[in-house]
Formats: C-alpha cells, structure tokens, sequence
C-alpha cells in the first residue's frame, strides 16, 4: 500500500479517511464548544394597544360555519390567532364549539390560500392584479350593460345580506343563495301544515321520547353543536328515570349510535312508516288531538302492510307508536335522508301530522326559525343553468358556493358556467368554481373582517377582525362597497356610506335603543353579538291544506344510494383543511379518503371484502372507491359521504376520493329539491384492493369491558352506599408505594352517557397541543400523532327475532389515564417520564432518547411517537401555541392534561393570593365539549364535582384489574333495559 | 500514512478548529443596530429597568420597548452638544462622560447625537428595530420573569449590575446547573423553616433531602427514631408503618421537571 502510495503520489483510500476523520472531528469538536446561534429581538415601531408580549388577547366574533354559524372567542397571541373556543353568552351554542369551528384556524392559515386579486389575461392565464385594477376591471365590465347577471352565494345573512340584495338591485341581477343542503322539502312542508315555509328550532330538550326519521342532528342536520347541548340535556338521567330516542335511517350514524333504539329504514320508506305509525294510532285511538283528514287511504298502511313495505317488524312499529302517543311530551323530526328523497315534502309533512294529532306541535319553533330558511329554491338553480346554456347570462359573480362541486353534475353546472361571458369569484380557494373565473377577487377570513350573522332569526352575532388580514387582502364587503357609487345604472339606488364597517354600524344602529350607540355597540362588540334567548316562542297552529300524495315506488333490484353529508367537510366545503381530513370519521375511523359502505351481508354475497376497489355505477355515471364493511347498515343501501373527491380547492382536499353526486340524476324531487335518493346504483369489483387506511383497527372490545355500561334498571336497584371503591383496588395488598398529595391530584371524569363521539375534543387538542398531521401513509402505518382519540366497539348482537344484526356503538374517548401506579415511569431509563407532585405523569421532551419502552409498557396505548420531524407548511405554523413545546423527531408525546393552562391558572390565582376554584382550569377537549361530558379538577378536593363524579355509581376505571390506578374515571353509559 | 499527509492533516485541524471557534464568537459578540448602552440608562441617567421593560411583572417575557416609548423621551433627549460646552459632561462612578466622544463598550468611539439620529431615522420610517438577542434560556425550559419577580428578586440577580456596562453580557453560562444551585438555596432556607417544627431534617443524608425535596414528603422514620413519631395516622393499629410527612408544599415545585419542561 505504501509503495502504491508513493508511486502514484496519490492518497490512498485509508489515509484519506484517516485525514477526513480528523478534520470532522475538529468540525463537531469546536462547534460543539461554541455557543448557540442567536436569536433576533424585534421591538415594535409603534406597539399595538392592549397587547402584551407573552400573555393571550381574547376576542369574540362569529364563523358563519355550516349551517347555523357559531359564536366564538378567538384566543390571540401577539396578533396571531391560535384557538377558538365557544362563547358561552351565546344561548345557542352555550360555550360549546364543534370541530368545523375549532378546525377554522386551519381555514384562516390555508397554505393554498389566494394572496392577490387574479384576471384572466389575453393568452387565458389568471395572472396577479391589484385590488384596485380588479374593482376597475369589475366596475367596467358592470358598466357594459351585461345582460342577465347573477350573483351566486351561500347562505348570506345579516348586513352582507342586505349589501347584497341592493347590490343586486343595482345591477339588475339575479341572486341565488345557494347550500346543497338548503332542507327545502321542511320549509315545503311546514307551508303545508303551519302556513310557514321556515325551518323551524325543535325543541328536543325536555321531551320524554324522541323519534327521529333520519336528522343526523349530532353531526351535521341544522345545527348540530346547538341540538348536542340540547340532546345532551334530554337525554342524560333525571333522577332514576331517562329519555327515550329513536333513530330511524338507513345506515348507523352517529346519532343512530346514541339512539336507544336503532330502526333500519330504506331511503325513501320514511313516509310509509310514518303513516303506518299514523294508522296505528288512530285505530287504537291512541291520538289527543282530532286526526284531519289529509290522507287519502289512510286504512292502507295497516301494521302488516308497513312492515312488508318498510322492512320494519310489526311489533317494533306498534311499540314506537304506543310509546310516542302514550309520553307525556314527544317529539318526532324529520331531516336528513327523510328529507332529501323523492317524496320528502309529503313525509315532512306526515311528521308534522304525528306530532300534531299526539299533541306535540308545541315543541316546534317558529319564531326561532334558521336563517337557512331564506335560501334559494333549487329551481332558480336550474333556471339559471338553462339560461346560461343559451348563452343569455353575461355576468356572474359568485361568492362562498362552489357550484360546479356541489351541483350534481348531470345538471350540467359547469358546461353551462364556462359559456357565460364574465365569471367573478370572491372565493379565497382556487376551488372547482373559481377555477373557471375570470377574475378572482380573493376575500378574507372572518378572523381578519367586519360583518354580522344572524343564524337563527333575532340571534345577531357580531364578526370583528381579531388580526391583521395575512395578506393584506381586503373583505368582499369592503369591495363592494367601494365599487357600489361607481356603478352607472340605477342611480336612485346608492349607499351613502364610505366603507362597510360604517354600512354595518349603520344597520345595527335601529337596535340601540335608548343607550348611546357607542356605548352599545362597543357591548355587542365585546359580548359578540346581541343574543337572543330562544326559549320563548309561541307554538305554531296545525292548519290541514292539503292532501298528502303516496306513490309506492316500482320495485327496483338495483341498490339505493345514501349520500350523506360529512360530518368534517359538511358538503366539501371544509375539504383543504388537513386537522380535519386527518380527524377519524366518526364510525368508520377512516382519514384522508372516500369509501362506500356496504353491508356485510351484501358483501358476502359479492365477495367484497374491505379495502376492494369497487365501480359504483348508476344510470347517469360512475365512481370506483374502496369499500367498508359494516352491518348497521339496510343490505338494500350503500353509502358515501359527500365533501371528497375535489379537482380542485388545495394540497389536501384535490384528487383525494370521489364524489357522489357525479352518480346523481337530473330529476328533482316532488318539491324540486336536489333528490338525494335518485340514483339506483349497482356495484362491482374491479379486481383492484387497497389497505383500507382507518386509525383503529378492531372494533371488537374482546370481553375487555372497555366501554361500559349499565342497564336503568339496575341503576335505580343499587343502593347509594353501593359502590365499589376503584380507587383503591386492592389496597391492603399493595405493592406500591401510596402517593401523598400536598395541594392538588389532577384527575378527569368523562361521563360515556353524555359523549357523543363528536370529535370537537380531537380538533380542540390538536390546535391547543401543536400536534402534528402525518398523512394518509403514515396513518395507514399506525402513526397518527392524536393524543386524544376516540375509540369505538362495535360488537355485533344477533337479534334472532328480527333476524337482523344489532350492533352495540359505544364510544369512548382515551387519553393518556395519568396511572399512580404507571407502567410506563419505570421503564424509562433516562427518567423522561415521571409522575409530578400533583398526580400528573410528566414527559419531559428534552430528556426522552426515545426508546419506546414506555409505550410498549403503556396498558393503554396512549403514547405517541415522532417518527419523523413533521413539518407546518407555511403559514400554518402561525397557529402554533407558544404555551407548549414542539416536539421534534425522535420524542415520545403524550396528553399532559394541558399543563400548561394548570400553571396559567395557578400563577394566576397566586397574583391574586388565594386558593384555586373547582373549574377554573378547563382543558381545551373539555371546554369544546358540546356534551359536558368531560369534567376536569382536583381529585384532593373533595367539594369539586370531578371528585364527587369518581365516586358516582357509575364511575369506573380502564382496565381496573391492572391496578394502574387512572387519574380518569369513566361513567358508564346507560341502557335501557331490553324488551 | 506519510508525514507530509500527518502534517497537512494537523494543520487542516487546527484550522478548523480555528475557523469554527472564532467564526462563531464573532457573531457572538453581539452588533447591535444602535450603540445603545445600558450603562447611559440605566447608571448615569437613573431610569429604572421597568421603566423600558415594563411587562417583567406582568407576563412571562420581560419585553423591549418599542420605538414609540424610545421616541417618548428622545424626541426630547438629541444630546445634541458642542464639543466647547463644558456642561456637557457628566461625572459617573469616577469615570467623566463625554457624549461626545464615548468609548462604548471598550470597542468603538461613538457620538451619542448620531446613534440618537439612526434612532429618529428608525421612528420616521416606522421600521421596527432588530436587536441582537444574546441573554436567554434554552427553549426547551420555561423561563416565566414573571413569578421570579414576584418572589422578589432583583433584576441583577441574573443580569449583573447593566448600569456599570453598556452591554450586560452573561454574567453566567444560563445552563439547568445555574437554575438548580439558586432553586437548591431556596431549599436550604426552606429547610432550616421547616426545621422549626421537624428536627431531624438536617441530620438527613443528602439522598433522603434529595428525595424529599423532589416529592416534598418524608417517611417518618427517617426523621424521627422514637416510635410515637413514626406511627402513621392512618395506621394507628398495630401494624408498624411509617407515616408519610409532608413537608413544604412549595419545596416539591422547586426542583420538580415539570416546573420548567413541559
């Protein structure tokens, strides 16, 4: 070697990695020695008032969220707005938020966000303008005369509402407000019945029994986080007694997983099976009030001829009928897929006749009617796609829709779209709509804006800016405003004022009263919003009009499809937001994707198994997604859920699914609603299989006992005093050392009856914890970073009477238990886990080598692991608490009951020198509970309600045979007794 | 491995070395945009520290001032003097002031007139100042001011005496050894408190205080030898058990992770 060396004068190989040894040993070790890097300090030029670097500014605004909108607080920190929480002066929501809303940040951040005004330029190209070249380039176009214009919206309400309908008037246009799911059938029917063509607020709270025919309503009917309090207050245990509530659908839902009773229905036998209940209760003379004879034949739907044309057992329809009419106070609901089929108008209106001949009426609203209410017929949508057909359209502007997604294609939508002259678009997401537009005039978020919203009548809400616009965009409302003078035709119709937020002071200026308008508007400004109490209302009056029309439909081998709307994107419109694709749905577990339910039995018959990759093809067109097995579903019925399959909109919601609608048929129903229920569709194999990516894997509790519960009855029989001590386990035999607990034990219950499994607690502590998204991959490899998840059992019960599968949902939120004797502190061998003195099991992020021993220990499987650095696409990383660490590769991570909010309350409560109060610290799972199924406080105390919950009847601990001895005790959900 | 390479190589070593090392305690060596000395402030002209960092009590982050509140008194304060003028100076702990010609912190020759005009300069442009950042706590501790403030400690506790230079360096390496030792006095002094009522304490092996001070209790038999003492109440039969004392409820905080990472 040496020789070689010298003849060639060459290094060798050996020497030259000696050399290259020595030289990057130096490198690692003088940087080693040498300080970090530093950092910049920037000072304000001139400081903003009211902020304090360091502590949280809190305000209030709204989100006009499907549908109903929320009131909200905004928690900002150095004029970033990093956590949205209920506001509980709102009466409606009462603090509760819903994972749409907390997820809104992600909304406000979006990567793919349009930063500046765009115009379509000679070669086609949208290219970057400035907002006053857009509004010239707008006001001109105006100025030309077009003919036929449109304005296309969503559910506008409040001040913006009015702008636009003058606006409108001004330019001669047309308005269509526009939602997928407008529910124009209740707003069809309750015409019929009441005189009133509203949707009306159902007062669910206080009845005994509850039916429901197909409203989703923990999930997305109406509005979901108003009627989760409200289920929530009905349904939970009144002394020894309980409300009864029956779900009636197709497939399970998450309400139908609440129900008590589960009744399996096809799309579209809804109406049958109300007048069957009808009939059954007029020949037993069961009814209060006089029965109108508003259906023809009523005789028909004898109980055996409802079960033959519903599928529902006799027994089971006699039983809901002799239960509703006997309750003292009942109610039945319609909505959903009762409301979305052919014949939807006719069962709505059947409904409203059950409730009317029980004497129910009462509980239905109508002076607390939804703002949804005023949306646009369906028709004026076909009208307007005819006329743009014929070219007769030169303007449109549209503004929160995204028709060309939402509009079921064979509409043909998008075709008649792209012949219209001139399409303007106010959406900040470069969707499917916008896409095809000529100039884009991006809008702003409702974080960085002026507005109101008035989502049920008389309940105004206040939208205040809470942060500087990102991008220094300005509103659509400002734009309009500015633009509104310029404008040559109508002259007589102007405003007078300069900008909106002057336009929108203006219109709130009738309701001040006697108070200054200063003074009250600085106070609605603040509270956010002037709220209304809905608890007084007059009850409406059954006025019997017209005949209800039955038409049995012809007997069809092909299946029904049941298109529901997502319970995380609504109808698509939330799909760019990846907290929410990568939230579990809610009963399949699945992210990131699109799937077609089917059942099992169904499955079986066509060797489907999960993961395949069927065609789904109905006579207008067809999708080809993966399948999911489930028996609570009609094996006449499969189901997807809308708010996939997007071309268009950003990185996490284009090409990722299928959507729907593309399978739907250009027929209206009865009323000339969208049909949800007109496509028959079959199904195929295609030969192609896929891993079926879904966070857990096994619904099978496995005779663990996980989720619990316990029969009314037994509930009733069990003494006060009886009570098993769980805490204490096996006390005298104990090997472990007993903990002493000077001050404070942290410890949590969550009340299983209450939860919902709604998953605004997993949203709430993604935004609060700076926790990461992983994505499909990784999630399909069983690293989804939630600290906080919901597990579902779902253990078959065969009920052999009806010959059908039962199955038994029970949810349960899991969290890391904060064991006294936790398995996972000793196996630790740097000591980066350990149990603090008040109870909580502490990670300590900058010690954790990241062995895993301590999760592979954990009898819970609560630990998450950092795979990979993960990273926040900018500007998402501007949502990032300052309050908690990021963790980085290689660290393990798990729930620390919000530590940080105990040493915010703490340290505040030592400013103030005295004693911590029960329920002064919330953490962010328990103040988004829409359910107050979560409760929070110290253990050691033995006055606070989390105290006095653990040692509920109920109450019981994970795995209690572990003697892990968890700071979370459960309740166990009630059942009602069988038979 | 010839010699010439073994040279080559040693010298590419200390060259690395050297390049790494003096590379990065250049940028150590903080360049502010203003000359702007603490010294002035702070010692010669007497205004307190909350005066500029004016949230140290109130949130965790002690705060810099904005342009606006520098703007405050130097809209006023231009130290725009004659070179002749006597009355400029100023006599400050034996050391006389010449704004004129300042040596600043032993580096550079400054004109406080000038670096008062980058200020102006900045205030007209409403552009915000970036300072250099060269005193802080790791991030992955949690360093709050406020509850130390609200202790009681003074400012110079950490920061040394700022009026006495222009740029206060570190006075220490700010490492988890330097939190401890001053949260360990602490200890001591809540000890010898606690002393008062429990005797044993200072008899304890440095282990057993270790113990203690990390779960604020101690078995009873560690403190007391009597048998009266050990018995725990819970426990008042027969069996012999130690009792478990609880000694200071803060002393736990004091040296638990969680007080500081989380």
């Amino acid at each position: 070697m040496e020789s070689d060396n010298k003849k060639n004068g060459t290094l060798n190989r050996r020497d030259f990695l000696k050399a290259l040894t020595a030289i990057s040993g130096a490198a690692v070790i003088s940087s080693g020695c040498t300080p970090e890097p530093l950092d910049k300090l920037v000072s304000y030029a001139v400081p903003p008032e009211n902020v304090i670097p360091g502590l949280a500014n809190y305000y209030s605004t709204a989100i006009p969220n499907s549908p109903a909108g929320s009131s909200i607080v905004v928690k900002v920190r150095e004029g970033r707005a990093i956590k949205v929480e209920g506001n509980s002066l709102d009466p409606i929501s009462e603090g509760a938020s819903s994972a749409e809303d907390q997820a809104t940040l992600q909304t406000l951040y979006d990567p793919d966000r349009i930063k500046q005004p765009l115009s379509k330029n000679n070669r086609n190209n949208l290219t970057a303008v400035t907002f006053v070249a857009a509004s010239d380039i707008l006001v001109n176009k105006i100025n030309e005369n077009p003919k036929n214009p449109y304005i296309i919206t969503n559910n506008t309400t409040g001040s913006y509402d009015k702008l636009l309908d003058s606006f409108a008037n001004k330019i001669s246009a047309k308005r269509i407000k526009f939602e997928t799911f407008s529910y124009e059938s209740i707003r069809k029917a309750n015409e019929i019945s009441y005189g009133k063509a509203l949707i009306p607020t159902y007062h669910i709270e206080d009845v005994d029994y509850l039916i429901s025919f197909g409203a989703d309503f923990l999930e997305t009917w109406l509005s979901p986080t108003e009627y989760s309090k409200k289920f929530s207050k009905m349904h939970s245990l009144k002394g020894k007694n309980k409300s009864k509530f029956v779900q009636v659908e197709p497939k399970l839902t998450l309400t139908g997983s609440k129900a008590d009773e589960w009744v399996p229905i096809s799309p579209n036998k809804n109406l049958s099976l109300v007048l069957g209940i009808i009939n059954y209760i007029k020949q037993n003379k069961l009814n209060r009030n006089s029965i109108p004879n508003i259906v023809d034949n009523l005789s028909y739907f004898s109980l055996a001829k409802t079960s033959e044309l519903t599928g529902v057992a006799e027994d089971s329809i006699s039983k809901i009928a002799k239960e509703f009419a006997s309750s003292k106070s009942a109610l039945a609901i319609g909505g959903g897929i009762a409301s979305d089929g052919s014949d939807s108008r006719d069962t709505i209106v059947a409904i409203n006749l059950l409730n009317e001949i029980t004497g129910n009426s009462d509980k239905i609203d109508f002076d607390n009617f939804l703002s949804l209410s005023n949306c646009s017929d369906f028709k004026e949508m076909t009208d307007f796609i005819e006329k743009a057909k014929n070219g007769d359209v030169d303007l449109v502007i549209v503004h929160g829709a995204n028709p060309a997604y939402n509009v079921p294609k064979t509409f043909g939508f998008s075709e008649a779209f792209e012949k219209i002259d001139f399409k303007v678009s106010f959406s900040n997401l470069d969707d499917e709509t916008t896409k095809m537009c000529d100039l884009v005039i991006p809008d702003l978020h409702p974080f960085e804006k002026w507005g109101d919203y008035e989502g049920v009548n008389g309940n105004l809400m206040v939208i205040q800016p809470v942060m500087k616009p990102l991008y220094d965009g300005i509103s659509s409302e400002e734009v309009l405003v500015g633009l509104f003078n310029r404008i040559q035709s109508n002259p007589d119709i102007e405003i007078s004022q300069k900008s909106f937020y002057d336009y929108l002071q203006n219109s709130w200026k009738v309701l001040s009263g006697s108070e200054s308008f200063e003074t009250f508007w600085n106070k609605v400004v603040k509270d956010g919003g002037l709220f209304k109490n809905n608890s007084n209302y007059s009850s409406p009056k059954f006025i019997a009009n017209n005949k209800i029309k039955f038409e049995i439909d012809s007997t069809e081998d092909r299946l029904n499809l049941y298109i529901t709307p997502s319970y995380r994107f609504y109808d698509g419109r939330s799909s760019n937001n990846s907290w929410l694709q990568e939230l579990p749905d809610l009963l399949t577990t699945a992210v990131w994707d699109s799937w077609i339910e089917i059942n099992t039995k169904l499955a079986n018959k066509l060797e489907i198994e999960e993961g395949d990759i069927v065609q789904i093809e109905s006579d207008f067109g067809k999708i080809q997604t993966q399948a999911y097995l489930t028996s609570a579903m009609r094996p006449d019925t499969v189901s997807i859920s809308l708010g996939q399959g997007h071309t268009a909109m950003g990185r996490y919601a284009s090409n990722r699914g299928v959507n729907p609608l593309d399978l739907l048929s250009p027929v209206t129903s009865s009323d000339g609603s969208i049909d949800f229920t007109s496509a028959k569709v079959s199904i195929s194999k295609t030969g192609k299989s896929e891993k079926f990516v879904k966070v857990q894997h096994s619904f099978s509790q496995e005779n663990r006992d996980i989720a619990q519960t316990i029969a009314l009855s037994a509930l009733a029989d069990h003494n006060e005093d009886h009570h098993d001590d769980h805490h204490g386990g096996h006390k005298e035999y104990d090997m472990y050392r007993e903990y002493d607990y000077f001050v404070h034990k942290w410890g949590m219950n969550i009340d299983l009856d209450k939860c919902t499994g709604c998953g605004a607690c997993v949203v709430a502590c993604y935004a609060e914890n700076n926790i990461p998204v992983v994505g499909k991959e990784q999630v399909g490899n069983g690293r989804h970073m939630s600290w906080l998840k919901l597990e579902r059992f779902q253990d078959e019960i065969k009920d052999e009477l009806l010959d059908t599968v039962r199955v038994d949902t029970r949810i349960i939120p899991q969290l890391c238990q904060h064991c006294e004797n936790a398995p996972c502190e000793p196996v630790c061998p740097v000591f980066a886990t350990y149990h603090n003195p008040e109870g909580i099991n502490m990670m300590v992020y900058s010690r954790c080598v990241g062995t895993r021993y301590c999760s592979n220990n954990c009898s819970y499987k609560v630990r998450r692991f950092n795979w990979f650095k993960y990273e926040w696409p900018e500007p998402l990383n501007l949502q990032l608490n300052p309050d908690v660490t990021v963790r980085s590769k290689g660290v393990m991570e798990k729930c620390n009951f919000c530590y940080h909010r105990i040493v915010e309350a703490k340290d505040l409560a030592k400013d103030e020198k005295r004693k911590l109060n029960d329920g002064e610290v919330l953490t962010a799972c328990q103040q988004a509970c829409s359910c107050d199924a979560i409760e929070f406080g110290d253990l050691n105390d033995p006055k606070s309600k989390v105290t006095k919950l653990s040692k509920d009847k109920r109450s019981y601990a994970l795995l209690e045979e572990l003697n892990t001895r968890p700071s979370v005790s459960y309740l166990k959900k009630i059942e009602w007794d069988k038979g | 491995m010839s010699k010439k390479l073994i040279f080559l190589t040693i010298i590419a070593f200390v060259a690395t070395v050297a390049i790494t090392y003096f590379g990065f305690i250049k940028e150590y060596e903080p360049h502010q945009p203003i000359a702007f000395s603490h010294k002035i402030h702070s010692g010669v002209n007497n205004i307190p520290c909350t005066y500029c960092h004016s949230y140290v009590a109130k949130s965790s982050q002690p705060g810099i001032p904005s342009v606006m509140e520098c703007m405050g008194c130097h809209t006023y304060v231009k130290a725009e003097y004659d070179s002749n003028d006597p009355e400029r100076l100023k006599e400050y702990k034996g050391e006389v002031i010449d704004p004129n010609n300042y040596l600043y912190d032993n580096r550079k020759r400054i004109v406080f007139e000038e670096e008062i005009k980058k200020l102006t300069g900045y205030w007209e442009r409403k552009e915000p100042i970036v300072w250099v950042n060269y005193h802080y706590v790791a991030e992955h501790a949690k360093f709050p001011h406020k509850p130390h403030i609200r202790y009681g400690l003074e400012c110079t506790t950490c920061h040394g005496n700022v009026d006495e230079v222009d740029i206060p360096k570190p006075i220490v390496k700010i490492q988890m050894g330097w939190c401890i030792s001053c949260h360990e006095e602490k200890l001591d002094a809540n000890f010898k408190e606690i002393e008062a009522n429990h005797k044993g304490i200072s008899e304890l092996s440095d282990l057993d205080k270790r113990i203690m001070s990390h779960t604020g209790r101690i078995r009873s038999d560690k403190l007391y030898k009597d048998y009266d003492h050990q018995l725990g109440d819970k426990h008042s039969n027969k069996d012999y058990a130690p009792k478990l004392i609880n000694i200071e409820k803060e002393v736990a905080w004091l040296k638990d992770c969680s007080t500081c990472h989380y």
